[in-house]
């Protein structure tokens, strides 16, 4: 009779959780308890052994959920590797956003989420690194991006959080660079490198504290930020509509062509010695004196604000 | 204990107590008394699991008017046996290396 009523009461606590094998559990309980009475154990005693019924069950899949969530501990998808002596790195990319940091680190490493859809090949040949995304669907893929960029903008702001693959250089690499990439976007911090060159459909771009030997930036429809920039000495620019704002830059030598794109640059001022005259606007600014500087900008329909200081 | 391994230690247990003979649910638990210990609400995942896998299968045979149900092992559950005691080598090396280094 405490058998039928305890296993009533499981019934119960199963139904009521919707546990689809039901029939199973109650039937593994009965025999399990029935077995133990026939080895001689007092029901009473085997019952207490068990707990209540929603405690079997709790315990049961209690036991099951850890046990999940051990594995999902375990399967963690994020990759990382590794790479010494990389003089250059190639990135073919389409929708991986990037971040670059310079850190204390001896070699190159490259850490990445991936995901059910994409995968990036990472391999290194003779000190050249080379990254690429393998994506079956390339141009619908882009589009969708871009298209979902577009209807939602408003973590543009908190970007930080939102890089799959992060790439960590060691101080002082000076390594040169070389980046495609479609719709992923894609962020400098605080980082030395010697040839950047880089291409960007309708991801956006932003540099942050860097300093380059060389640095070159195509771009479609991807906004570019800069802020406090070093190029030691050609910064080059060409934008379809992507915009551009510079903030911070210093450089022997700047080109910026744009067909559509707004344009907000703020140069630092001159030093010493060093004069700064804008004949037009919208033409050629020539500057003299001990160091020689050159800064040129084309537009056809952005708007253009430069801004000198001293 | 690392609870992956623990939990691979325990599916193995379960498979090992299948070997020479079936089993059912009450038995497995008697025969690994001593060695480990298991509740009933452990082992009811253990052996879903585990059938699922491919590992073992079941069948019910009737005793004192009821039925029972039993566990076969299949060539699958004895393979993980063999892999288990495979890796379990491995280990037991390493355990020996850093035992050694300890006592140095």
């Amino acid at each position: 009779m405490k058998l039928d009523i305890y296993l009533e009461e499981l019934k119960r606590e199963l139904e009521k959780r919707n546990i689809a094998e039901k029939d199973d559990i109650l039937q593994y309980f009965e025999e399990m308890i029935t077995d133990r009475e026939e080895s001689g154990e007092e029901i009473d005693s085997i019952l207490s052994s068990l707990g209540e019924p929603c405690d079997v069950i709790n315990s049961l899949y209690g036991a099951e959920e850890k046990e999940e969530s051990a594995e999902t501990e375990k399967e963690d998808t994020s990759k990382r590797y590794s790479f010494a002596d990389v003089r250059s790195i190639k990135i073919e990319n389409v929708t991986y956003d990037f971040c670059f940091h310079e850190d204390d680190v001896d070699e190159v490493t490259v850490v990445f989420n991936d995901d059910k859809y994409t995968t990036l090949n990472v391999e290194c040949d003779n000190g050249r690194l080379k990254i690429e995304q393998e994506y079956a669907f390339k141009g619908i893929t882009a589009l969708f991006s871009s298209l979902t960029r577009l209807f939602s903008d408003s973590d543009r702001n908190n970007m930080a959080g939102r890089y799959r693959a992060e790439i960590f250089l060691p101080r002082n690499a000076r390594l040169d660079l070389k980046m495609e990439t479609v719709s992923g976007e894609t962020r400098f911090t605080d980082i030395g490198i010697g040839d950047l060159k880089m291409e960007t459909v309708s991801g956006d771009l932003e540099l942050n504290g860097c300093n380059f030997d060389d640095c070159s930036v195509d771009s479609v429809s991807g906004n570019i930020e800069v802020h406090d920039l070093i190029v030691d000495e050609k910064f080059d620019v060409e934008s379809v509509s992507g915009d551009l704002e510079i903030d911070g830059i210093r450089c022997e030598k700047i080109e910026i062509d744009t067909v559509s794109g707004d344009a907000e640059i703020l140069i630092d001022g001159p030093k010493d010695d060093y004069n700064v005259k804008i004949s037009k606007v919208l033409k050629d600014i020539s500057t003299q004196g001990k160091r020689h500087s050159y800064l040129k900008v084309n537009t056809v329909s952005g708007t253009i604000t430069y801004n000198f200081t001293k | 204990m690392d609870i992956q391994l623990k939990r691979g230690s325990l599916d193995v247990c379960v498979l090992a107590s299948l070997l020479n003979e079936d089993s059912y649910g009450y038995k497995i638990i008697q025969s690994l008394d001593g060695v480990l210990e298991i509740s009933e609400s452990t082992l009811y995942p253990i052996l879903r699991r585990l059938e699922s896998a491919g590992c073992l299968t079941s069948y019910s045979v009737e005793h004192n008017g009821r039925l029972r149900k039993f566990y076969s092992i299949t060539e699958t559950g004895r393979d993980k046996i063999k892999d288990y005691l495979l890796d379990f080598k491995e280990l037991m090396q390493i355990y020996e290396y850093i035992a050694g280094e300890v006592k140095k």
